[in-house]
């Protein structure tokens, strides 16, 4: 497949601008979840994999889910953080795990379903990290259980629901007519000029 | 920010790089405190020795880090499992596990902590991006889209910092609603979209294509001095894994954790 | 003879819009020629620099037709200074346009030093790149460039981002640069310093048709009607001189001068009426870790009263305009709106007296609708929402949006987006308005058209603060102008009394009639001495 730099560098941004988010999220994360316990501070998890499913809705192609979530992870290593490479880890844990679910419908079904089930799969490929470097394994059964599943709604919500939110506000200020987001849906709308580009 | 005169910025960052992560890897495997605690010592070491870290920097940079630590350690003494209850309140209970696995996971943080400050701190952004176009067969499409990007984290963090003082001045807030937080990420993802689209402009307008043969300005390569660090790095942590054994303190993830 | 750089009937249709951008458009541009492409904003220039630069639709997706024939290799210069660079120092930035050219590495340093030297950009090469002002990030793209040795260079208004003196700068460079055999093409707001070095002028209609072409001269006189209804800025003495108007007292410009030239002398001395006071400032020091940006600064604000701040780049402009709306805190002195001082504005009813205008407007659009967001201010509040809509319409009204008024703010052209921006920001006759840089990057007619409502405003009692680097600007419409340099106010008064005063104002560009009556006081001093 094919990109063009347009959507390479989209792509890096767009991944950038979600770390830039993250960085502030994290913030708000830590005292939180030092007062609640690891459970409860699982429901602010789904901003983190926000990239994925985004970038992937806009861009439509096979990989844009996990370069997405490694940049945005890339965006501590670059300020300096000191969790730099261990997010570096955490985010392609994620981007597969977002990556599968538009593989699963052979990058062709882009829809609310799909971005959310990315989003969870995101939270399952996050959760598998944690299970191997942060000790999850060592919680009780049910701490470990009910983690596992706000993780996974907060993921699909979130993640997907939430990137399906923003990518239509995008949709409608007009900067995305370029790519294949509006592409498509000018073919849908009948608008064939979009399917005879790139001259 | 990133230090370039001292040995460790000599290092091929692509080879630095995949040193540190299977060093944190090497982590992952380890489930006992006392191993943990010794490879992050070494970590430490190494700053001092090839770093340029002094106290003062250990001090202002890792210190603060205890705090995780603590953090890290209560979250797994008060959540963990575990059939040793030390002592119970509230809705926590902490038993002896508890604090064995939480030791544990609290050293490997620090660990992951201090080998990637060994690395950002060490590591000039620009070389990282050449080292991984030449010793990985990274595509100079995604190597320069990937720095062309990184310049406007500073822009994003601006941005971000004058959007919350315009919101501030309407009396928007963002809080509860999803969709006032869609609303609220906008103006950050329409000017990035933008920039991109004009960055992207204007490296093709420059002869660009990803495809054409180009030479390269900077062209890293893997020299022995390389291969010493690596080879440094990993009989340090092997030896000192070693040490832990003889002394019987080592445990690996797949054996299990007992107290 | 082949032609050098030619377009032949093209027309231009982007993907989502129904009309043509560019219609049959033929040029033909000689080796070394130098042409400038005039239009009103949106009338698809910068398209057909894309088009004949390659862009259109290389990289950009449009519906092209028609012929066009361009020299093998040609280079861009954009306007974004921020957006054209790929590379973190001002070495490897320059090195990339080598690499793309596959120039071997042992030659590069080489290639690189030639061009900062052509570029007049002296800098280290490791410097970073986000370290440099505008004005060097534009001598940076210029020197990328060169080094690219293009055959053609094209110009898409790459001082649109720059003030005053940055963009003397830049075209006084380029127009070094052009005596060498370079074909140069042009899109540019302001005219001053570059048109009349153009060896031709095309204009285009804001259909998107050329309408004329020649001479700058010609263009300029033969089409004067069409550029002042399109709302072109025009130069503000090509093609003229100042030798020439200075000798013909019935010169049209001369005449214009002294006008205003009174306009101002008479401003400046009319006497001062009693004004309720809407804001103190009271010995205002901020500070930037431990560096002081701002230092003991003492001013007040009457109701009715048009400030303008200006002064250099990096002199504090912008903090003391967001110290005034309670965004930058002090870290001595007071701040007083209203007599009370500002931290002790709950801030929602802060808010209802003073409205900030940030340079991008976008940053603060919060909804999705015109007409939602001048009224959102009053729904937040639960105003009753027929007295709001009743407002919220008179505001679209004075600020010509009422015909968009369910567009989304982010697709309204750049004039609008600023104006609805004033607007939101006077839903609650907010007694004090802040506006930084609020004519940045617009075109003569939509400028005037905001300054005009700020003037309504300011007559009903508004009192209005804009930071600018436009002096005519601030010469006619200000009555009062703050000259901030390194931290402190150098100059408070009627902005008469600065541009005629006799000593020299750095940084600032005088306007042109003070230039001249400074010359015609020098003329006579130096006459008696001369006949002694």
């Amino acid at each position: 497949m094919n990109w063009k730099m347009r959507e390479v560098v989209l792509t890096v941004a767009l991944s950038l601008a979600c770390g830039v988010l993250y960085l502030g999220w994290s913030t708000l994360w830590l005292p939180i979840s030092a007062l609640v316990g690891p459970v409860g501070a699982e429901i602010m998890f789904g901003i983190w994999v926000l990239a994925s499913p985004l970038i992937a809705f806009i861009i439509r192609k096979p990989g844009a889910a996990l370069i997405a979530e490694v940049s945005a992870a890339a965006v501590e290593v670059f300020t300096g953080s000191h969790f730099g490479l261990s997010s570096l880890l955490i985010g392609f844990c994620q981007g597969l795990g977002a990556e599968l679910a538009f593989f699963l419908f052979r990058y062709k079904k882009y829809s609310l379903s799909t971005l959310m089930l990315s989003g969870a799969f995101a939270a399952i490929g996050s959760m598998v990290y944690s299970l191997l470097a942060n000790g999850f394994g060592y919680f009780t059964p049910g701490v470990l259980g009910a983690t596992f599943a706000l993780r996974i709604i907060s993921g699909a919500i979130l993640g997907g629901l939430l990137a399906k939110l923003i990518a239509e506000s995008l949709a409608k200020t007009g900067t995305l007519q370029q790519y294949e987001l509006m592409r498509q849906r000018r073919e849908q709308q009948g608008d064939t000029y979009g399917s005879t580009s790139g001259m | 920010m990133v230090n370039t005169s001292v040995r460790l910025a000599q290092i091929n960052p692509a080879v630095k790089l995949t040193a540190h992560l299977m060093v944190m890897l090497f982590l992952m495997m380890i489930a006992d405190p006392a191993t943990s605690a010794l490879l992050w010592v070494l970590s430490i070491v190494i700053g001092i020795l090839f770093g340029g870290w002094n106290i003062q920097y250990i001090i202002k940079r890792i210190v603060p880090y205890f705090a995780f630590f603590l953090l890290v350690f209560w979250m797994l003494a008060a959540f963990g499992k575990g059939e040793h209850i030390v002592g119970e309140f509230a809705w926590f209970r902490i038993t002896e596990e508890g604090i064995y696995n939480g030791l544990t996971i609290a050293f490997r943080m620090l660990g992951f902590v201090t080998y990637g400050l060994l690395f950002t701190s060490t590591t000039d952004t620009t070389q990282l991006v050449m080292s991984m176009i030449h010793q990985y067969r990274l595509s100079p499409k995604w190597g320069y889209g990937l720095l062309a990007g990184l310049r406007f984290i500073p822009l994003f963090q601006s941005e971000l910092s004058q959007m919350k003082a315009a919101h501030k001045i309407r009396g928007f807030h963002a809080q509860g609603k999803l969709k006032s937080f869609a609303r609220y990420t906008l103006p950050l993802f329409t000017q990035g979209i933008r920039k991109a689209e004009r960055v992207a402009i204007a490296m093709e307008a420059r002869g660009f294509d990803g495809a054409k043969p180009r030479t390269y300005y900077h062209v890293p390569t893997i020299r022995r001095i390389d291969w010493m660090y690596c080879a440094f790095l990993f009989m340090a942590v092997l030896s000192l894994t070693a040490l832990s054994f003889s002394f019987g303190w080592l445990h690996w993830t797949w054996n299990g954790s007992s107290a | 003879m082949a032609q050098h750089l030619a377009c032949n009937d093209v027309s231009v249709r982007f993907y989502g819009t129904s009309s043509l951008t560019l219609r049959n458009v033929s040029i033909s541009v000689q080796p070394g020629e130098k042409v400038l492409l005039l239009g009103p904003s949106g009338c698809g220039k910068s398209t057909l620099l894309s088009v004949l630069s390659g862009i259109i639709p290389g990289t950009i997706e449009a519906e092209v037709t028609g012929s066009i024939i361009r020299p093998a290799s040609v280079g861009v210069m954009f306007q974004d200074p921020d957006a054209q660079f790929c590379m973190l120092t001002v070495g490897d930035e320059i090195a990339f346009s080598l690499e793309n050219r596959a120039i071997p590495q042992h030659e590069m340093d080489a290639r690189i030093d030639t061009a900062m030297k052509q570029a007049g950009l002296f800098v280290p090469k490791d410097t970073l790149i986000e370290t440099l002002s505008g004005g060097m990030k534009q001598r940076l793209a210029l020197a990328c460039l060169l080094a690219l040795e293009a055959d053609v260079l094209f110009l898409d208004e790459p001082t649109a981002q720059l003030d005053p003196q940055g963009r003397h700068d830049i075209f006084s460079l380029l127009k070094s640069i052009a005596a060498s055999n370079m074909t140069m093409i042009f899109v540019e707001h302001v005219l001053d310093g570059l048109i009349d070095w153009m060896d031709r002028v095309i204009l285009l209609d804001a259909t998107g048709s050329i309408i004329g072409e020649g001479t700058p001269q010609d263009v300029l006189r033969q089409y004067a009607k069409e550029i002042e209804a399109a709302g072109i800025w025009r130069p503000r003495l090509f093609p003229y001189t100042m030798d020439k108007v200075s000798a013909d007292p019935s010169h049209p410009l001369q005449i214009a001068w002294r006008d205003s030239l009174e306009q101002s002398k008479k401003r400046a001395q009319a006497p001062k009426q009693k004004r309720l006071d809407i804001c103190n400032v009271r010995d205002l020091t901020i500070s930037y870790g431990k560096t002081n940006v701002l230092e003991h600064i003492s001013f007040d604000i009457t109701e009715g009263e048009w400030t303008a701040i200006v002064g250099e780049n990096g002199a504090g402009k912008s903090t003391l305009l967001k110290a005034l709306a309670g965004l930058e805190k002090g870290r001595q002195g007071n701040i007083y709106i209203q007599n009370r001082p500002i931290r002790k504005w709950p801030t929602a009813k802060l808010y209802e007296q003073v409205g900030f205008v940030f340079q991008n407007p976008e940053l603060q659009f919060v909804t999705d609708r015109v007409y939602d967001e001048v009224a959102f201010g009053g729904r937040i509040r639960k105003f009753d929402e027929s007295k709001l809509s009743e407002k919220t319409h008179r505001l679209l009204q004075e600020f010509s949006l009422d015909a968009h008024r369910d567009a989304h703010p982010f697709t309204l052209s750049q004039g609008q987006k600023r104006r609805l921006s004033v607007a939101t920001m006077l839903l609650f006759e907010q007694k004090l308005l802040l506006l930084d840089e609020p004519t940045f990057g617009q075109d003569e007619a939509t400028s005037t058209q905001l300054l005009a409502r700020l003037m309504q405003r300011k007559e009903q009692g508004t009192a209005i603060v804009m930071v600018t680097h436009d002096m005519d600007i601030v010469d006619r419409y200000a009555d009062r102008v703050l000259w901030i340099s390194d931290g402190a106010i150098r100059f408070d008064g009627a902005p008469y009394r600065l541009f005629s005063s006799e000593e020299s104002i750095p940084g600032l560009t005088r306007p042109l009639s003070y230039e001249w009556e400074r010359r015609v006081r020098n003329g006579q001093h130096k006459c008696p001495i001369g006949t002694n």
